[in-house]
């Protein structure tokens, strides 16, 4: 028997199989990456969001990092009042896409099982010899669609990352931090300038924004958001609080973190997550402002 | 002839269990009642009524004696599932407070209602819901919604109402005996296709005006053998494109006035 001889609908099936083949490996990798063994350092996705990169702050220390969901009472308010104070707000590192898997489960099983259909009727429908046809084609087409798929999957978290990046998140904290402590503290609130020498600052530092892939409930995704708030008045040391707004954790004053399915959340040039995180960027404003307003 | 028949079928049972949720109404104007929003604050409506009165939900089954489904139905479990996990998803999630009027749930809010039970302020607001109005509900329903935020001090009342219909052990035996005659079970199936299935709908009204201001519609059908749905994904199905709620950072919250609370 010849290849050439062979009628083309006994090799329809082998790209099936091959996708079936794939589809089985992505739906096993799916949801593997534990957010325990995500380190955003050594991570590819911060390539894929412009960011303006600034100054790596301390780590914390050990008393720090005990989480605390409990506001503070910041001390020494009344001095804010009695001079210029500056208002900063600055990012620890690039916006982050965490433990986002390759496929939905939705997907993956979609050609898994298309696949298993029309593959297990060619089977039956071709004699035993062909078997070693369909292996080699099988390899052929395994080895140029991965790639291809992989390539898929890399180009949407891209579209996804870059339609994140137009957000500019510590501007947007800066300007709603800005509006509220002007009512609160009156005039003396000014922008941070190297020109001044300013004794007393309210710094916001956001370590870390994003979102992350749910691995409690399928195709959902979650935002989250950490900041730290720095507190610089004379004849105080530098008091610190930190507001968390993350699946796992939140501040007792923070809501929940928003989750929804990522169809939703990542449809029209990621709309939704793009409004999720200008919220959240607007919340944490609101939550440093009662928080110093609540301590006076 | 019939392969192609059998293909066709095959296809749109590949394709059963679609299932779509759809926001039907989702009004602009919402005012509540429990604060006054900060002015300058992010953009929220149905988000706005942050207090949310959830009343019992209004579920139908078929068949409605669990032991006639083909595969096993429990439905009181599924009902006090509903219950609890409306209540569940709607803080933990969306960031609302919610007071649950349901008695299948323990911590649930007793109130007094003018003119009608519980009962029938869910079968009105439900016939009310399905109007799809913008218009208040008529002067009964009105005055029950003002008992309700005067007594809960609620800016929102949810209702969740749906009906799930699953192949009977009868529907089973008859569609094997179709399926023995040949082209009997073509027949049979598309029609199940479409009967078979899972609908739920939650309405979300103001307590100040009465009027519907948000409604989700979930809808699952086209798979003959689908099991019972379970609520745990139900409900984020049902609940998932509504806003969250305005943070209480940025309210300005209103005490409930001491003459309501005395009466």
């Amino acid at each position: 028997m010849v290849l050439k001889d062979l009628p083309l609908s006994y090799f329809a099936p082998i790209p099936l199989f091959a996708l079936f083949l794939i589809a089985s490996s992505c739906t096993t990798s799916t949801g593997a990456r534990k957010q325990s063994d995500y380190d955003p350092a050594q991570s590819s996705n911060a390539e894929f969001v412009s960011s303006r990169p600034e100054e790596v702050i301390a780590p914390l220390t050990e008393d720090d990092a005990v989480f605390s969901p409990v506001p503070r009472r910041f001390l020494g308010l009344e001095e804010l009042r009695s001079g210029p104070t500056a208002v900063r707000v600055r990012m620890a590192r690039a916006a982050d896409l965490e433990n986002f898997g390759r496929f939905t489960q939705t997907e993956a099983m979609t050609v898994a099982f298309a696949s298993m259909i029309v593959v297990s009727g060619a089977f039956g429908a071709a004699a035993l010899p062909l078997l070693g046809v369909y292996a080699a084609w099988g390899s052929i087409f395994f080895g140029g669609a991965v790639p291809g798929m992989l390539a898929f999957e890399k180009h949407r978290q891209a579209s996804i990352a870059e339609a994140i990046a137009k957000v500019d998140l510590p501007q947007i904290v800066q300007t709603a931090l800005q509006r509220r402590l002007v009512s609160l503290l009156g005039e003396s609130i000014t922008a941070p300038s190297s020109d001044l020498d300013i004794e007393r600052e309210v710094e916001v530092v956001i370590l870390s924004y994003g979102f992350l892939w749910n691995a409690n409930v399928p195709d959902t995704a979650c935002s989250f958001l950490q900041a730290e708030i720095r507190l610089t008045i004379p004849n105080h040391e530098t008091q610190k609080d930190w507001v968390y707004m993350e699946p796992s954790r939140r501040s007792d004053d923070a809501p929940p973190a928003y989750c929804s399915y990522s169809e939703r959340l990542f449809a029209d040039d990621s709309a939704l997550a793009r409004q999720a995180l200008s919220d959240n960027a607007e919340i944490l404003a609101s939550i440093v402002a009662r928080r110093l307003e609540s301590s006076q | 002839m019939k392969p192609v028949a059998l293909c066709a079928i095959m296809a749109l049972m590949w394709c059963a269990g679609c299932a779509s949720t759809n926001v039907v109404v989702n009004s602009s104007s919402v005012a509540p009642v429990t604060h006054q929003p900060e002015s300058g604050s992010i953009s929220r409506n149905v988000g706005l009524l942050r207090r949310l009165a959830i009343l019992p939900a209004r579920l139908e089954f078929s068949p409605s004696n669990g032991k006639q489904c083909f595969e096993s139905c429990d439905w009181e479990q599924l009902t006090l599932d509903v219950a609890q996990d409306v209540p569940k998803y709607l803080t933990e999630w969306r960031g609302y407070e919610v007071v649950v009027l349901d008695p299948m749930v323990a911590d649930h809010a007793s109130l007094e209602l003018p003119g009608m039970s519980l009962d029938d302020l869910v079968k009105e607001l439900a016939t009310f819901a399905e109007q799809r109005s913008n218009e208040p509900p008529k002067d009964e329903i009105g005055q029950c919604l003002q008992a309700i935020t005067k007594q809960l001090w609620v800016d929102g009342i949810v209702l969740i109402q749906g009906s799930v219909s699953i192949t009977s052990k009868l529907e089973t035996g008859l569609g094997l005996a179709l399926a023995a005659s040949g082209y009997g079970l073509l027949g049979a199936l598309p029609i199940q296709m479409v009967r078979i299935g899972s609908k739920f709908e939650a309405d979300i009204f103001e307590t100040r005006t009465g009027r519907l201001v948000w409604a989700s519609v979930y809808s699952s059908i086209g798979n003959p053998f689908a099991a019972p749905p379970a609520a745990h994904t139900l409900m984020p199905q049902l609940l998932d494109p509504i806003e969250p709620a305005l943070p209480v950072t940025m309210t300005h919250i209103i005490r409930q006035p001491r003459s309501e609370l005395m009466e």
